[in-house]
């Protein structure tokens, strides 16, 4: 009878105590302890206060997790990543602590402001996590997966949002292709996740399977006035009902004209698209000469070379008739010169 | 005059059938019951297996799942997350409640004025129960009485001040506990067993046919209804005087 009481009432204890606390869930944490208790506590602590020191110790980390609940401070549940944050951070303080030799009551002292300091860092994760990362969704249903810090447990948490994630309007041209994508960002966080499937839907109750696969995207090639309506993807789980369910209205608009004027013009809008596609930088001036390099350039430079030879020509024709009349000039005026002379010398 | 007798003997042994039908295959009146039950093709999750026959539309359905139910404003997860184990025995009682078309035996006005109704005192299933009790031992709650004494100032109900978080049992030692004061004795924890005809699954496997609907049956026949009785017993005493 005794023995069974006992163990009765030390089942109901464990029942009833913080049994783990978050951090405590990990490995590392426990082992941390463990040679602070084994190791380093008795080489700097007396004996008589060791296991009372250390029994403190364990409580405070066990009651890390002991917050008030609330839906934007902390749940009773974090994930990986803040749980990983968390210990780390929580080692590298024990480590920095004990590396540091210090021993009795400078020890106590220490580590509990360590310890502290550490509980409210916890806080500030875990609200964190609860404000940011806990049910990204906006919409649907996500499996998440989740750390229970009353019991360690891992398990998927169900994330129920507004069944709807609404519906897009699409607009794509004639003859152009048509992407319907279904991927919202939270997609990749969750888990148990199947299949996506795109239907067409007809009317008000009957609809046709178009696609399902692991693709989160329907591409429709070359669309035509037919493929405008309306759409609606659906990405199964593992367990009954749907993650996400997203309608597309498909509006299918006239098919686009590229404009075809002159030539030239024609030319170079396809030069210069070809210069933006290849990424060649132009500088501006290089342009007009780029542009206009045909045979009118060639033709235009032959022209003006011969107008300079021309005038050229002419120039020397000219200076050269100047030349031999100014010669005849010289000698016009030498003889006249010569004649007046005489003319004076005879006198 | 021994045809009046007569008449009103077979009056008495046919009342109680009669009336017994108008308990079988019935909606209660809430704001979000059906006004008769009926097939629907698109229940969500736990609400599934009453899909042939259900007193829930669809939306009901979904809205039964939530954390912060829609239906009532009531949370869940007053204490923190519900393990998931945990939340999926809710998850049923609530889809139970609302869908379940064989409630009718159980079902209570809520007071004489008003048209609202309850339930009261359905008999679940011992296995029921237990497991209920069993997958909740790891979620925590602050209070043994879940219908009253909650801080509603928020819009939905969070623990009064001085009630503490602990673990399910410390609030619901024994699973029959769990069952009646989660919602103020709407259910009552049978000892009878499953399949033994005496009692209510507030769930069962979407492929099978609803055990309920005999067990309904059972109680609906043997439930004396008394008004029918009392007046039948009154109008013969009075013929008897005449006479």
């Amino acid at each position: 009878m005794g023995p069974q009481v006992a163990l009765l009432v030390g089942a109901l204890a464990g029942c009833l105590l913080p049994a783990r606390g978050c951090l405590m869930c990990d490995q590392r944490v426990v082992e941390a302890l463990d040679s602070l208790d084994k190791e380093y506590l008795p080489t700097h602590m007396a004996p008589e206060r060791h296991k009372e020191v250390m029994e403190t110790i364990r409580h405070t980390v066990r009651n890390f997790w002991d917050l008030p609940y609330s839906e934007d401070t902390f749940m009773g549940v974090i994930d990986e990543a803040t749980m990983e944050t968390s210990v780390l951070g929580f080692l590298r303080s024990v480590r920095l602590t004990t590396n540091s030799g210090i021993a009795d009551d400078t020890f106590v002292k220490e580590f509990s402001w360590m310890l502290t300091l550490e509980k409210a860092a916890f806080q500030r994760n875990v609200a964190r996590f609860q404000r940011e990362a806990f049910c990204p969704n906006k919409c649907g249903t996500m499996l998440q997966p989740l750390i229970w810090c009353s019991n360690c447990k891992k398990e998927l948490h169900v994330c129920r949002k507004p069944y709807d994630c609404g519906v897009r309007h699409v607009n794509v041209h004639e003859k152009e292709d048509m992407i319907l994508d279904c991927e919202l960002n939270w997609h990749k966080l969750s888990e148990g996740l199947t299949n996506y499937s795109f239907y067409r839907v007809w009317g008000s109750n009957s609809e046709t399977l178009v696609y399902e696969g692991k693709q989160p995207t329907l591409t429709k090639l070359l669309v035509s006035p037919e493929d405008a309506g309306t759409y609606r993807c659906e990405l199964g789980t593992v367990r009954s009902g749907p993650a996400t369910i997203i309608h597309f209205q498909v509006t299918v608009l006239p098919q686009r004209i590229i404009a075809k004027t002159m030539p030239m013009s024609s030319t170079f809008a396809t030069r210069a698209k070809a210069e933006e596609e290849i990424g060649v930088d132009l500088s501006p001036t290089q342009e007009p000469s780029e542009c206009s390099k045909p045979e009118s350039v060639q033709r235009g430079r032959l022209i003006g070379l011969l107008i300079w030879c021309f005038l050229l020509l002419i120039i020397g024709f000219v200076t050269g008739v100047l030349f031999f009349r100014y010669g005849m000039m010289v000698d016009s005026i030498n003889s006249w010169f010569g004649t007046d002379k005489a003319a004076a010398a005879q006198d | 005059m021994e045809r009046w007798w007569q008449l009103l003997l077979g009056l008495w042994t046919v009342a109680p059938i009669w009336a017994g039908d108008k308990l079988l295959n019935v909606c209660m009146n809430t704001k979000h019951h059906k006004q008769k039950p009926g097939p629907e093709d698109k229940l969500y999750e736990e609400c599934i297996p009453w899909k042939d026959n259900a007193c829930c539309t669809a939306s009901t359905s979904w809205e039964a799942h939530l954390d912060v139910s829609l239906l009532y404003n009531f949370s869940l997860i007053h204490c923190g997350l519900m393990m998931p184990g945990c939340e999926k025995h809710f998850n049923q009682a609530v889809c139970f409640y609302e869908c379940s078309p064989n409630l009718g035996p159980w079902i209570q006005k809520m007071d004489l004025s008003g048209p609202g109704e309850r339930i009261l005192d359905v008999p679940l299933c011992q296995e029921d129960c237990e497991e209920w009790w069993e997958d909740c031992r790891t979620s925590y709650t602050c209070k043994s009485n879940w219908h009253s004494d909650w801080d509603w100032s928020r819009g939905k109900n969070r623990c009064p001040r001085r009630a503490v978080c602990h673990p399910f049992p410390h609030y619901f030692p024994t699973p029959a506990d769990l069952c009646e004061k989660i919602w103020n004795n709407s259910f009552k924890a049978s000892p009878e067993r499953r399949n033994s005809g005496l009692c209510l699954q507030k769930w069962f496997e979407p492929a099978q046919d609803n055990p309920n609907v005999a067990v309904a049956h059972h109680f609906a026949s043997t439930a004396p209804p008394w008004e029918i009785s009392y007046t039948l017993l009154a109008f013969t005493l009075f013929l008897s005087f005449l006479s």
